[in-house]
């Protein structure tokens, strides 16, 4: 990427389903190696932003840019060989086959057999549940397990830019925290920028560096996450 | 109303339940709780047919349902909602919830030739479901197909297809997962209301606060045994709760 540009660019997205626009000129950016949380209501178009950045749905209008490339028309399976990854809502993994498949097909995107190793096994390691459920299938899996195993294959892919829908969704108490720990741990160990749609705002706050609040389809508010902290003020923009 | 005595279920070798025995009253809300893994979700699943227990017995009253398919558990007024919402998302919103009406007298073979009075039935369907739509606040979107809603707007037409079944047990897989604070008071107000109307409601939830407010009575599970069933105060009090899950 260009020295100082945002990983991630969006400009002016419009987009929505059928004839109803849900996105409505929503712009914003991402640093490499940022975590940046995206919190508002139910319907505010957060999923829809991440779909489209993903190429799940193509923008009305507006631009969407990583690394300064223009990525309006790119389509996932080329968008994932760039770098980027997509965590859908609902731990979607494949329940037919075991968990080490799982994460075999995950692998199989990097073309690298080293890289491609050492990133399965580093996934191994910060998710340790998994290798002890490696000959189970996905589908027999608790959901929190299965939310491990989808953000492990995420991982490794070997993303740049991580794009997380949720990823607590699902999730015990206990287990909300150490899911957005290994959100931070994914950056640490990897270096990967990360945009994350969360309804967990509190928790999300304490790992995020920046956060776009969204309503009705546009950005409402947007500032460091730790401004947030402070109750009243997140009161005041989000609820 | 709901019963289970010595349920017993495994995957491969992961143990799922293992002699679970629960009783469920008319007009209960009852959360279940546990960490992920403890079993909560199984226990929904063969509760309602969706998996077959190793071993035990479900009972809705006095009929034995163990071995029932899950729509003849369904029209014996049993109803569910799943963790991944399975809605037909190509559908509309009002398709989905007139889809879980029970079948009408219409769906009989006479009936549908003769067509006598199918309009009358089928407008009174309708208005019936934009009665539940409006009640999930979900009327503005009813002519829109399901997948194009948010996560939280499908777990409250989820919610909705479950009312618009009439059953009088209702089991509700993490209804509070993934949705706002607005929508949050919203399912709370809907689960008071099925108490009010003496439903039996059974939750799998996370949400402690929700459960709080909510439930009469809580059940902790805990890698396929219930380890714990009483009060909510008392239950959420207790330490080996509070140090293994909360």
């Amino acid at each position: 990427m260009t020295d100082g540009g945002p990983l991630l660019f969006v400009s002016g997205l419009i987009v929505g389903y059928e004839k109803k626009p849900v996105l409505n000129g929503v712009s914003l950016e991402v640093q490499a190696g940022e975590i940046v949380a995206i919190i508002g209501h139910n319907g505010a178009g957060k999923s829809t932003l991440l779909k489209s950045i993903f190429g799940l749905l193509a923008p009305w209008q507006g631009d969407i840019r990583i690394a300064e490339v223009p990525k309006k028309h790119h389509k996932p399976a080329a968008l994932l060989r760039q770098g980027v990854a997509y965590v859908p809502q609902g731990n979607r993994v494949f329940g037919e086959l075991t968990v080490k498949e799982n994460l075999q097909i995950a692998a199989s995107v990097v073309a690298d057999q080293n890289l491609s190793r050492e990133a399965f096994h580093r996934a191994c390691n910060l998710f340790p549940v998994l290798p002890r459920r490696f000959s189970q299938r996905a589908a027999t899996l608790s959901g929190g397990e299965r939310q491990m195993l989808a953000l492990a294959g995420a991982m490794i892919t070997r993303p740049r830019l991580l794009l997380l829908d949720e990823p607590s969704l699902g999730l015990g108490p206990k287990l909300v925290g150490q899911a957005l720990q290994t959100v931070s741990g994914i950056r640490s160990s990897t270096g990967a920028a990360i945009l994350i749609v969360e309804q967990k705002v509190r928790e999300v706050l304490t790992i995020a560096d920046r956060t776009y609040v969204f309503r009705n389809g546009a950005v409402s508010y947007s500032g460091p996450a730790d401004d947030l902290f402070d109750d009243a003020k997140l009161r005041s923009v989000f609820l | 109303m709901l019963s289970c005595v010595d349920l017993h279920k495994s995957f491969d070798s992961v143990v799922a339940l293992n002699g679970v025995a629960l009783s469920f009253a008319r007009g209960e809300v009852c959360a279940v709780i546990g960490p992920n893994g403890a079993g909560k979700t199984t226990l929904l699943n063969v509760l309602t047919g969706f998996i077959r227990a190793d071993r035990g017995r479900c009972l809705l009253g006095t009929w034995d349902i163990t071995a029932l398919a899950p729509h003849r558990i369904a029209l014996k007024g049993v109803s569910r909602t799943f963790q991944d919402l399975r809605l037909v998302k190509q559908l509309s919103v009002l398709d989905n919830v007139l889809l879980a009406f029970k079948p009408q007298m219409g769906e009989s073979l006479w009936r549908a030739l003769s067509r006598v009075g199918l309009s009358d039935q089928a407008a009174a369907l309708r208005v019936r479901a934009a009665e539940v739509l409006s009640e999930l606040r979900l009327s503005e979107h009813k002519h829109q197909p399901a997948g194009d809603l948010s996560y939280g707007q499908q777990k409250l037409l989820t919610i909705a297809t479950c009312v618009a079944t009439g059953a009088n047990v209702l089991l509700l897989d993490e209804p509070f997962s993934g949705v706002d604070p607005g929508t949050r008071e919203l399912v709370v107000k809907l689960i008071d209301t099925f108490r009010q109307k003496s439903k039996t409601v059974v939750f799998v939830e996370h949400d402690i606060d929700a459960v709080r407010r909510v439930a009469d009575r809580v059940i902790a599970m805990s890698q396929g045994t219930v380890i714990a069933d009483g009060a909510p105060e008392e239950i959420l009090s207790r330490s080996e709760i509070l140090e293994s899950y909360l």
